[in-house]
């Protein structure tokens, strides 16, 4: 079990650690392909030294606190394990994000988000399902993780202001999935889901099935969140249409 | 055709903050073609890419250069380490430290040298941290190492606010990298007195996140509401 979960783990910081470069360059061009000017929304944000130095701080205190609490738990004597701390850094390192709206710090919370659900979520196959349990309930719910993610990308695009965070999202949410789905082409890849496939049904992991269908009923409600969103600006524009043609008419 | 004069007059008009239509307009109000604006205004744009690019270099020899003198100045100690008395190594390391930064400071803020002045306070940062190390080593002080990190970083940190420099953030940043990823590890290899460490570690988490929230309200206007 350790081995598969430290495969999906490996693969999971590998396919971060792309995302963050890729948005490194992305700044990067955005910064030199618009020269001077400050009024695109990217380049002005790029250009911020201040705003970089904040969101930079913010991603350190963050660690600092994960790192705080791994301490003050080993000084007490281990009375949680250290999931439930990257889980606590993930919670946190959310509410950072969108109450400071610090991109770095949504990067984190995400990948600890992630990181947890995927150790956890073995952890659970492991200790209730006897003597072996599937493992690809792992796969499937990193999957509609990710899923949701390009979700809330989409939903985030409806506004300019969400504009970075959508990047984010965005990136975290088709990256991984090309990612495994690439793993998943090769030889290694296939006998690791291979190994995933053995065993029992996950479903006597409780935990793990209430989680796949809360993860299910979550991708499905944003999906029709943003399907009414659409819906409505499209139901104004052809309410409009009218009138907008009268008024390009006369100009 | 360029003309020297035409494109002085654009670099002034975009230090001055003016944009790319308004400071055509004005050349065209003083009678100028429009060809001719664009072809001095493309001439105003390159001499702008050679000064920066001009200003990154000397940015890199003279940063380059201030780690070089400090290395030198270490290896120099080094080798006279063991034959100076205590007295006399805490003073040599806070006379170089006091040194860098009196005349960093001095460059910077009077002798407009800006980038030379700024690698002489990187230089004496540099010496700040080293000199970190050598005390602890001289008084056999017990800490895990990466403590010294982060009080080498608490100290950048004061000194770049009291400076307001952005690039000594960053520095301070990485130092904060360097602690905390030394103390993972260190957890794992079962470091010893985690009183001190444990204090630093939540005295830092306090810091840095103080210090995001400061700079954060410093951020311009139009992209504050930004996520």
């Amino acid at each position: 079990m350790d081995e598969i979960i430290l495969y999906i783990l490996g693969l999971l910081t590998v396919i971060v650690l792309i995302i963050i470069f890729i948005i490194r360059v992305i700044f990067h061009f955005v910064r030199k392909k618009s020269g001077n000017k400050g009024s695109d929304m990217l380049n002005s944000l790029s250009r911020s030294k201040e705003d970089s130095t904040a969101q930079f701080f913010y991603l350190i205190s963050l660690l600092f606190l994960g790192l705080s609490l791994l301490i003050l738990n080993k000084d007490f004597g281990q009375i949680v394990s250290w999931e439930k701390i990257a889980f606590v850094t993930a919670a946190a390192s959310l509410f950072v994000a969108y109450r400071f709206k610090a991109i770095f710090a949504l990067l984190l919370g995400i990948s600890l988000t992630v990181f947890w659900w995927v150790y956890q979520s073995g952890m659970w196959i492991e200790q209730n399902v006897k003597p072996q349990g599937q493992f690809t309930a792992v796969l499937t719910g990193s999957i509609f993780i990710f899923l949701i993610f390009y979700a809330i990308a989409q939903l985030h695009n409806q506004e300019p202001r969400f504009k970075r965070f959508a990047l984010v999202y965005k990136y975290l949410g088709l990256f991984p999935i090309i990612g495994i789905f690439f793993s998943f082409s090769t030889q290694s890849g296939l006998s690791a889901l291979e190994d995933m496939s053995h065993g029992l049904s996950f479903t006597s992991a409780w935990q793990v099935t209430i989680t796949l269908l809360i993860l299910i009923i979550g991708f499905i409600a944003i999906f029709v969140k943003f399907y009414l969103i659409v819906n409505n600006s499209l139901g104004f524009l052809i309410n409009n249409l009218g009138s907008l043609i009268n008024q390009s008419s006369t100009v | 055709m360029q003309d020297q004069n035409i494109i002085q007059t654009i670099q002034a008009a975009k230090l001055q903050g003016k944009t790319k239509e308004e400071i055509y307009k004005d050349l065209l109000i003083q009678g100028l073609s429009l060809e001719n604006i664009e072809e001095n205004y493309k001439a105003s744009n390159e001499e702008q890419v050679q000064a920066d690019s001009q200003k990154r270099t000397i940015s890199i020899i003279v940063t380059i250069g201030a780690v070089l003198i400090g290395a030198g100045i270490f290896s120099f100690i080094a080798s006279n380490w063991q034959t100076m008395p205590n007295g006399l190594k805490v003073s040599t390391i806070i006379f170089f430290m006091l040194v860098a930064y009196s005349l960093g400071w001095y460059l910077k803020e009077y002798k407009d040298a800006k980038k030379t002045g700024g690698a002489l306070i990187l230089l004496g940062s540099i010496i700040f941290g080293a000199g970190i190390f050598l005390i602890g080593q001289m008084f056999n002080i017990r800490t895990n190492w990466p403590d010294a990190f982060i009080i080498w970083m608490i100290g950048i940190i004061c000194l770049a606010f009291a400076i307001e420099s952005y690039s000594l953030l960053t520095f301070a940043g990485f130092l904060a990298f360097i602690a905390i990823f030394s103390h993972i590890t260190g957890i794992f290899e079962n470091f010893s007195g985690f009183g001190i460490s444990t204090f630093l570690i939540i005295i830092s988490t306090i810091i840095t996140f103080g210090i995001a929230f400061i700079i954060q309200k410093k951020v311009p206007e139009e992209i504050k509401n930004i996520y």
